[in-house]
């Protein structure tokens, strides 16, 4: 037997043998894809969703190789739409595959501009504030009807969470504070939940008393602070934070208050970090999975008008309990019990 | 090919495995679809049934017999709503149908809100079966059913209904939870009779009202019976190539007090990829197939390894003797095993060394002989003469170039043809057989030397033309076994024949031109020696003497001359006839008495008083006689004696003639009888002998069927005999 034909048969067994293992270890898989990148428009309150959103394609087989993130972070103030403009354009400039967005505001605008353009880039969005049909997003939950597609916070449910804890906190409050008109940045940021506020109290037995300024809209918190001095224990019976205000730490201040006034405050869940005692809203974390299998789709072919609108499908009670032990107040049971995240230090 | 027919039964038995093996994965697949479809069916039906008690439990309060105030019925139903994640809206009737109560979570309703319900399929259908489970419907992206319930009083009187709307988002996590069960690439769905999908681990499904009545699995709904769970393979949407099943959701009148079993027209389709369930039998299939594969090749390559083994010394074997074939002798096997091929192969080498020794020693011979024969051919082609081998059956096998000259014909038209054919030849006027010139005889008696020889024979070729040729036969003694007839040499002397006949006719004709005056001068001379025309003188009659001797002399030369050339052209004619010899004998003595007188010469006939007589021509016969005797006195010293004898014989009659003169030398024995042939002592003494009489002697005695010799000594002699044949029936004393 010549060296040659020995060669042959090593190499013809090789193939078999590689060929036995790959039949012993054989899996379904997915048909590998091109790269991608993902444009992302965000908010640093809204990390947490940010890393969702990673995390979820992690999950669906996303690698540093295959899938890259140009990340864009916005920052409120007086030039935020025209900031989000431009960072809409240079995604779209970069030729992102998809562009992700973590609240309505940057959704809506990113869907007029690519409509503008004629650019069919696919635009996943996270809704918070606002029911993504009435903010002008899509035609329907089923079909956006566009080249977007998202995820939807349910508001009026949260906010009726919201009452109802208070009265679970507190069967007999009867009034709701809260910092409108003046206080919040608006219209289109938090008006839906002073307007969802006002609808639901009553159903509770509840009133709402919005403080409100004609100021000019103050940064520095001095106005904030002079109408809270002036409210007085027994003036409200819990206090609910509307997000995006004028004064930044605003929650915090309305923490402060809360706990002189020894009553509860809600705020929403971006914000409990820094202020607030409990906090009843959509695990933006899990609805940014959501989003990440609207994504995969789209990168494997569906338009995102056929991709329908979902709600977050998990909601969270977070409490503080050390915070509101601060304001003499204790958590009932039903809350404990059903509450995900418990803050004790 | 035999490896791969051995591996039939193997590959049937694999491919039997396998399908067996399929059926029993489809089987336990199938199985563990059902048990998934009843897991999330139960717990579907769970929820159903948690739901329905709730409403049963605010029905209760609205038992008419259970007397609370509506505010207080509607405050529980409030907090029914908030502490409850599932319902949304609660709806109560009377047993007319008309809403008394309606609580949202979000909506608050008036008393000028509330409708009439008694139409709606809602209301009838809990008030004939006791529950009503509605079709599920999409609110605000939301998935909600209505889920319903009889208030009944304690005596079991229909006393109104009380209906919850139920947020469906509770059979999406089935259908998650059930399907992350279901493993890779299993799915476990809800859809309605209609196929619409109602619950799916991706909510797109519902959300986007997707129908999949299309899927077999779905479509088989319509027709199949709630105690048939249907399974088919098919390509789901995706295309994804499953096995799906579809199984009903169905509330029995244990888990709800209804009297009879419930179906809700839900039903619960698992699917799960075949790629899944057969990944186990595929690779077993394929690593058996592998192994198939690897024992094929392995098999193949120990039958290729051991075949060529063998066959290999074969091939070399086989190649050597094509090598030996081709001449190459020197190739040898190169097999070194030590079987019974290697055996063979030793044996086949030694063999060839010993068969390439001999081809070789056959080879040097060859050429040799080829040197002899090209030599012999060489040396054929020199001879002037025509040589002819002919073989046993008288074809020609070999011809020279004087053959070819002879003969007219080229090697290649005569090689192969009888000489018959080739060589048509004629003694005088016969013509001869070629089995009279070429006997073939057997190997026993087939001897080796001339079987046939004559000359001046007519030789006629294919061209016609005559020649004149001398023909020798012969034979070799090993002739039979090499398939030799015989040799034919052929000496062309028509040139010769020619020139001989010419001066035979010159001779001739000179001869008789002389004669007649030779006679006449001697007639003269007699007549001048007689005296008759005048006495002579005594020198003058010595002179007349001479001369006239001289033309005796002369006129007997002319005879000889006239006699040799009759002899040669065939005109010396005898005139047998039977007769007494002692004339014959008498008129010698009476010609050559003066001639032995005047040399002192005493001839001495002893002849026998009784001779028989013989057929001869009494003048030729003289003629030879007389020559022999005239010879013997011619040579003789004067006073000797010559004697001439004659003895009978049984058969013959010798006649001799003895002299004692000057003898024969030996080495001219052979030209005795040659024409004008004399012995150089002949020439010296007696310058007058023409040297022809023996040559007409010997003719004469071989026309009369005798023969002649001599014995001769030089100085001291010379005999000749002559025997003549007595004819068989002649008398021995006829005289």
């Amino acid at each position: 037997m010549t060296s040659k034909t020995k060669a042959v048969i090593v190499l013809v067994l090789a193939v078999i043998a590689g060929l036995s293992l790959y039949a012993l270890n054989i899996r379904p898989h997915k048909a590998p894809l091109a790269p991608k990148t993902i444009g992302i428009l965000y908010f640093r309150q809204h990390l947490d969703a940010y890393d969702g959103l990673k995390q979820g394609m992690k999950d669906l087989g996303y690698t540093d190789q295959t899938l890259k993130y140009e990340e864009i972070l916005l920052t409120p103030g007086p030039d935020l739409y025209t900031d989000i403009d431009n960072g809409v354009k240079k995604l779209l400039a970069d030729k992102v595959d998809t562009i992700w967005v973590s609240m309505e505001h940057q959704g809506l605008e990113a869907i007029n501009i690519t409509k503008e353009m004629h650019n069919e880039t696919p635009i996943v969005f996270m809704a918070r504030f606002h029911d993504p049909l009435a903010f002008g997003m899509i035609d329907s939950y089923k079909s956006s009807g566009n080249n977007a597609t998202g995820i939807a916070t349910d508001m009026p449910q949260n906010v009726a969470k919201a009452l109802q804890f208070f009265k679970e906190i507190n069967p007999n409050a009867k009034k709701v504070g809260v910092f409108g008109q003046g206080f919040m940045v608006g219209p289109n940021f938090g008006d839906v939940y002073l307007s969802e506020l006002k609808k639901q109290a009553p159903k509770f037995g509840m009133s709402v008393v919005e403080y409100t300024t004609d100021k000019a809209p103050d940064p520095t918190g001095k106005t904030w602070h002079e109408v809270a001095a002036k409210i007085k224990p027994g003036d409200i019976d819990a206090l609910f934070h509307i997000a995006v205000h004028f004064y930044d730490p605003q929650e915090t201040a309305e923490l402060e208050l809360a706990t002189r006034l020894k009553i509860p405050q809600a705020v929403p869940s971006e914000d409990l970090p820094t202020g607030g005692m409990f906090s009843y809203s959509d695990d933006f974390s899990v609805s940014a999975k959501q989003s990440a299998v609207m994504i995969d789709k789209i990168f494997h072919g569906t338009k995102p008008s056929d991709i329908p609108i979902e709600y977050g499908s998990k909601q969270t009670l977070s409490l503080n309990i050390k915070r509101a032990a601060a304001a003499g107040i204790t958590f009932p049971a039903s809350m404990l019990n059903i509450a995900e995240v418990k803050i004790t230090q | 090919m035999l490896v791969l027919i051995s591996l039939v039964p193997l590959a049937v038995t694999t491919v039997l495995t396998y399908v067996r093996f399929q059926k029993t994965l489809e089987q336990d697949a199938l199985k563990s679809e059902s048990q998934l479809a009843a897991q999330a069916a139960e717990k579907i039906k769970s929820f159903i049934v948690s739901q329905v008690g709730v409403l049963d439990t605010i029905a209760n309060l609205h038992n008419p017999e259970f007397t609370i105030s509506l505010a207080e019925k509607t405050k529980i139903v409030e907090n029914v709503l908030y502490r409850s994640d599932n319902f949304t809206d609660i709806d109560v009737v009377n047993k007319d149908g008309k809403e008394i109560l309606r609580q949202d979570r979000l909506i608050v309703f008036e008393p000028g809100d509330l409708v009439d319900l008694s139409a709606s399929d809602a209301f009838k259908t809990v008030r004939a079966k006791g529950l009503y489970v509605g079709p599920t419907y999409l609110q605000g992206g939301r998935v909600f059913f209505d889920l319903g319930r009889p208030i009944v009083d304690s005596q079991g009187t229909f006393s109104g209904a009380i209906f919850g709307q139920v947020d469906a988002k509770v059979m999406q996590q089935v259908t998650e939870t059930i399907s992350s069960i279901a493993g890779a690439g299993g799915r476990v769905y809800m859809v309605d009779d209609k196929g619409s999908v109602i619950a799916h681990p991706d909510i797109s499904y519902v959300l986007a009202e997707k129908n999949l009545s299309t899927l077999p699995s779905v479509g088989s709904i319509a027709q199949r019976r709630p105690d048939i769970e249907l399974a088919k393979s098919y390509n789901n949407e995706k295309g994804e190539y499953v096995l799906g099943s579809a199984y009903p959701v169905t509330l029995e009148p244990t888990d709800v007090k209804i009297a009879d079993s419930f179906q809700i027209n839900w039903y619960v389709i698992v699917e799960q990829l075949r790629s899944v369930i057969f990944a186990e039998a595929d690779r077993v299939a394929l690593f058996a197939a592998l192994v198939s594969l690897l024992v094929v090749l392995l098999a193949t390559v120990a039958a290729v390894y051991f075949a060529r083994r063998i066959s290999k010394p074969v091939e070399a074997l086989y190649t050597a003797t094509q090598e030996f074939g081709k001449g190459n002798l020197v190739y040898r096997t190169q097999i070194e095993t030590n079987d019974e091929i290697g055996d063979l192969a030793r044996n086949f080498d030694s063999m060839a060394k010993t068969l390439a020794r001999s081809i070789q020693n056959l080879r040097g011979e060859e050429r040799i002989i080829s040197a002899e024969r090209d030599k012999l051919s060489i040396i054929l082609s020199g001879i002037t003469n025509a040589v002819i081998a002919v073989d046993l059956k008288r074809k020609i096998i070999l011809f020279n170039k004087a053959a070819q000259t002879l003969t007219g014909l080229n090697s290649k038209e005569a090689v192969g043809r009888g000489i018959q054919d080739v060589a048509k030849i004629y003694d005088h006027e016969k013509k001869l057989l070629a089995e009279e010139y070429c006997p073939i005889k057997n190997q026993k008696n087939h001897t080796e030397g001339i079987v046939f020889q004559k000359n001046h024979l007519k030789f006629l070729n294919s061209l016609g033309q005559e020649r004149t040729v001398n023909l020798i036969a012969g034979n070799i003694s090993q002739g039979v076994s090499i398939d030799l007839g015989c040799i034919l040499t052929f000496q062309d002397i028509t040139r010769e024949a020619v020139i001989e006949k010419t001066k035979n006719e010159f001779v001739s004709i000179a001869a008789h031109q002389l004669r007649t005056p030779l006679t006449a001068i001697k007639w003269g001379l007699q007549e001048l020696s007689s005296g008759e025309t005048g006495k002579l003188k005594a020198g003058q009659q010595k002179m007349v003497g001479d001369a006239a001797q001289s033309t005796t002399r002369m006129i007997s030369l002319v005879n000889d001359l006239l006699n040799v050339s009759r002899i040669e052209e065939g005109k010396f004619g005898l005139s047998l006839k039977k007769q007494p010899l002692l004339p014959v004998l008498e008129s010698v003595k009476d010609t050559l008495s003066g001639v032995a007188a005047k040399k002192k010469i005493t001839l001495k006939f002893n002849v026998p008083a009784i001779l028989p007589q013989i057929n001869i021509d009494k003048e030729k016969i003289e003629i030879a006689l007389n020559n022999l005797v005239d010879n013997a006195i011619k040579y003789s010293a004067a006073g000797k004696t010559v004697e001439i004898g004659v003895k009978a014989a049984a058969s013959e009659i010798i006649f001799s003639v003895k002299d004692t003169g000057i003898g024969i030398p030996a080495e001219e024995f052979d030209r005795v009888f040659s024409k004008f042939f004399r012995t150089k002592e002949a020439l010296l003494l007696h310058t007058d002998g023409s040297g022809l009489g023996l040559y007409v002697t010997k003719n004469i005695v071989s026309d009369h069927g005798g023969k002649i010799w001599f014995e001769s000594k030089e100085a001291r002699g010379t005999t000749f005999y002559i025997s003549l044949p007595i004819p068989a029936k002649t008398p021995k004393l006829a005289q």
